[in-house]
């Protein structure tokens, strides 16, 4: 479970990227976050796993507050952020190896895991290559394939979907489909609307660094009458705020 | 023509160093070009000596142009040498393939476009070697209305066909083998082979200098030729013999036309390369047949590599370590560098230049015995570390993707002190080296060797933590290029500058206090084992801190 209270980040002292941002992402469903450029997803996402931290607020993961535990926090997410373009010095097989290492994988669970899933995305031939060779959708592969090796209990994911060819892109979308029905928390930011309508139990729409909704697709559909779409409450939302 | 001006101007400008961009652009081109210059005037001073002590044998028996077509020669077989990389990067590495091959423009105004922009870099490294030996022969036979417009065209037209020869040699090792496909292996290859060509050129030079030259060797090496090398590059660019009759005749109607036909030559060598790089070149990069040189080949599908486990320090620091090795401009800034000081010394004491190192055999035999030369071992563990510049760019060599270290649930304490020993290996590597040089020439007795081994590491650790903290309060994370976080990172100078300080200021204490050699061992270790604990505290505590804020 992710629970953000009062969150808000500033750049330079200028820029509110978040404002006051309240949300709880519970667990055994799978949510979505939504928002136009540069409305404050990925300054979100990057305050919850520790990368950039908050000016105000609180954020705690299974009941870990990221600031005084960040080390026990990290141990528990899974993060795949927007761009891949990470430790590409590395070669596939090294780069895992690397993240396995550093979340403490036993050798048994991370052969397993590991070859299962570079199997599942089609990686194993391309894991003797450098990332640096590989193309945007490999990267974003390894990378997917690296945040899972731990198994972990809450999974992020900052647009996952850009660069997935579509039997990755649907492989993707059953793991997170998997893990929320095992009770695990999956939060994912995305600018497709349409894969939010197909895969999201629950959306959370942010704009200005505001929270503006949060609740079911049904709920939404309520608030914005019965035929809406998701695109046109989307738009309506972000219209009005 | 006016596209392949445009074209040419475009590429150019975009091959120039990132130095000189931004909006005091300028000013930076300027002070980097005057610092470049001042770099490589002792290098053309002493080419000019020597060409002023070859003219003053062969002038007087009229066979100036010895020297002339060996100087054209050498600089033509140099160019064709440094001009490889150089094409390499800017027919192939230079990123801009794709924008360009869908211009609306004629092949051969893009392949002539890339072949002016790798002449164009060639001009610097010609200048080097040409100006000093054209300004001493000037001096010698007095600069002629005609000499300086004829030595001008000769200078603007020479590298065309080492040029054009070093194209085509690339395009025909990248269009049928596998070679420089991996363009960071290729890069560091290159770079080292670069490194030692020069140094060689260097040594050649210090040892002709400093040995004094015998003018009946001058006229022996020029007058066969410059035995088997000044034969090879003789036939390798057989052109030049128009070139040096058209300086020898300057004026005269057999200068003109020998000028006439240097140019035609150069023509010629540029118009066999348009055909032949259309097939070669633009084939090669569309894709049209032949082995593939831009996206990678996709490797055969395998089983599924065993994955080892291990502890996250080792794996943070062995990933620190493939960092440096892979990236070529880390590898030749912060890895090289270990291997060079030591080399460098060699270098000094081999060519007999310095007054003091060239002593070598016996130069520390001396202060064996004394305390200050256990401040040296301290000093130079110091020194080496703070040289490699793998500690004060340790943070910045993350750039904008320190995120992807943050995320990790490995402590900022462990992953700092993980960057710090990064950084004392490869000072290690440089310290054994300089010591293996010490013991070998300088005379360093090995009864000084266990104190060397003790304070060399807390020299070590002391440049590591410095570094690393000094890089941790002033990241450079923004970059675009990897030589912004080592090479035009101020970070880098101020650690070198602070651990050289350091080390005089302890040697200086040492050799002032008359201390002897227990006496400085002993109190040199034990003020800096508590100065590089309380450094590994403040990593631990402020330093783990600083790291959490940081943000890019």
């Amino acid at each position: 479970m992710i629970e953000i209270e009062g969150v808000s980040k500033t750049y330079n002292g200028k820029v509110k990227a978040v404002d006051g941002l309240t949300l709880t992402v519970a667990e055994g469903g799978i949510v979505g976050f939504l928002g136009p450029n540069g409305a404050g997803k990925t300054t979100t996402l990057k305050m919850i796993t520790g990368i950039l931290s908050p000016d105000a607020g609180s954020i705690r993961v299974n009941g870990m507050d990221i600031t005084k535990r960040p080390v026990d926090v990290k141990r528990v997410i899974g993060y795949v952020p927007d761009n891949p373009d990470q430790f590409l010095k590395l070669k596939g097989r090294e780069y895992l190896r690397f993240m396995a290492d550093m979340y403490g994988v036993s050798e048994a669970d991370r052969n397993e895991r590991a070859g299962r899933l570079a199997g599942t995305f089609e990686m194993t031939a391309s894991l003797a290559e450098t990332l640096q060779s590989y193309s945007h959708g490999m990267r974003q592969k390894i990378v997917l394939i690296g945040a899972l090796l731990h198994d972990p209990d809450v999974f992020i994911l900052d647009e996952p979907l850009t660069g997935l060819d579509p039997k990755s892109s649907f492989t993707l979308k059953e793991i997170l489909r998997e893990r929320a029905r095992a009770g695990r928390t999956v939060f994912f930011s995305t600018h497709v609307l349409d894969v939010a309508e197909r895969l999201c139990d629950r959306v959370a729409v942010i704009h200005r660094g505001k929270l503006l909704f949060s609740g079911t697709l049904e709920e939404m559909k309520t608030r914005a009458g019965a035929d809406a779409t998701l695109e046109r409450m989307f738009l309506e939302m972000t219209e009005d705020a | 023509m006016r596209n392949l001006f445009r074209l040419t101007w475009v590429l150019i400008r975009n091959a120039r160093n990132p130095i000189a961009s931004g909006k005091r652009g300028g000013l930076k081109r300027s002070l980097f070009i005057v610092l470049i210059a001042l770099a490589f005037l002792p290098l053309m001073v002493q080419i000019g000596m020597l060409a002023d002590k070859a003219l003053a044998v062969l002038g007087p028996i009229g066979q100036e142009g010895m020297l002339l077509a060996f100087a054209f020669s050498l600089t033509s077989l140099l160019i064709l040498t440094f001009g490889i990389p150089s094409v390499l990067v800017v027919y192939y590495f230079g990123r801009d393939l794709e924008s360009l091959l869908v211009l609306p423009i004629r092949p051969s105004v893009l392949l002539s476009a890339k072949f002016f922009t790798a002449l164009a870099v060639e001009y610097a490294a010609e200048a080097l070697f040409l100006i000093p030996v054209f300004a001493v022969y000037g001096l010698h036979q007095g600069f002629s209305a005609p000499l300086i417009p004829a030595a001008g065209v000769i200078f603007l037209l020479l590298p065309v066909i080492p040029v054009a020869m070093a194209s085509l040699l690339v395009m025909i090792a990248m269009r049928f083998t596998g070679l420089a496909r991996n363009r960071d292996r290729f890069a560091k290859t290159a770079g080292v082979a670069l490194m030692v060509l020069v140094l060689a050129m260097n040594f050649g030079l210090q040892k002709a200098e400093t040995s004094g030259v015998d003018p009946a060797q001058i006229v022996a090496v020029l007058v066969t030729g410059g035995g088997i090398w000044g034969f090879l590059i003789n036939r390798l660019f057989p052109a030049c013999h128009f070139a040096v009759k058209a300086v020898l005749s300057a004026g005269s109607a057999a200068g003109w036309l020998n000028l006439g036909l240097f140019a035609a030559a150069s023509a010629f060598a540029f118009a066999v390369l348009l055909p032949a790089g259309e097939h070669l070149y633009l084939r090669g990069v569309r894709g049209g047949g032949g082995r593939k040189t831009g996206a990678a080949a996709q490797p055969a599908p395998g089983a599924f590599p065993r994955l080892k486990a291990g502890s996250a320090f080792v794996a943070y620091l062995d990933r620190e370590l493939k960092i440096l090795f892979r990236d070529p401009v880390f590898f030749m800034n912060c890895v090289v560098t270990n291997f060079l000081w030591p080399v460098f010394t060699l270098f000094v004491v081999l060519t007999g230049t310095g007054s003091t190192l060239s002593r070598g055999p016996g130069l520390l035999l001396g202060l064996a015995g004394k305390g200050v030369l256990n401040a040296g071992w301290l000093g130079l563990g110091m020194v080496m570390t703070a040289m490699n510049a793998v500690a004060s760019s340790a943070i910045s060599r993350e750039g904008r993707e320190i995120g992807s270290v943050k995320i990790l649930p490995f402590p900022f304490r462990y992953q700092l002190i993980a960057k710090a020993a990064a950084a004392a290996l490869l000072g290690a590597i440089g310290c054994l080296l300089m010591l293996v040089v010490g013991l070998a020439v300088f005379g360093v007795p090995f009864s000084a060797l266990p104190a060397a081994i003790v304070l060399m590491p807390l020299g070590m650790v002391f440049a590591a933590c410095t570094g690393v903290l000094i890089d941790l309060f002033f990241p450079k994370l923004y970059w675009d290029n990897a030589a912004k976080a080592v090479k035009q990172n101020m970070n880098v100078l101020i650690h070198m500058a602070f651990c050289a300080a350091t080390a005089a200021g302890v040697f200086w204490l040492v050799k002032r206090s008359g201390a002897g050699p227990e006496q400085a061992f002993l109190c040199l270790t034990a003020v800096f084992l508590a100065v590089d604990a309380a450094l590994i505290r403040m990593m631990w505590t402020l330093g783990a801190a600083v790291f959490s804020r940081l943000e890019a």
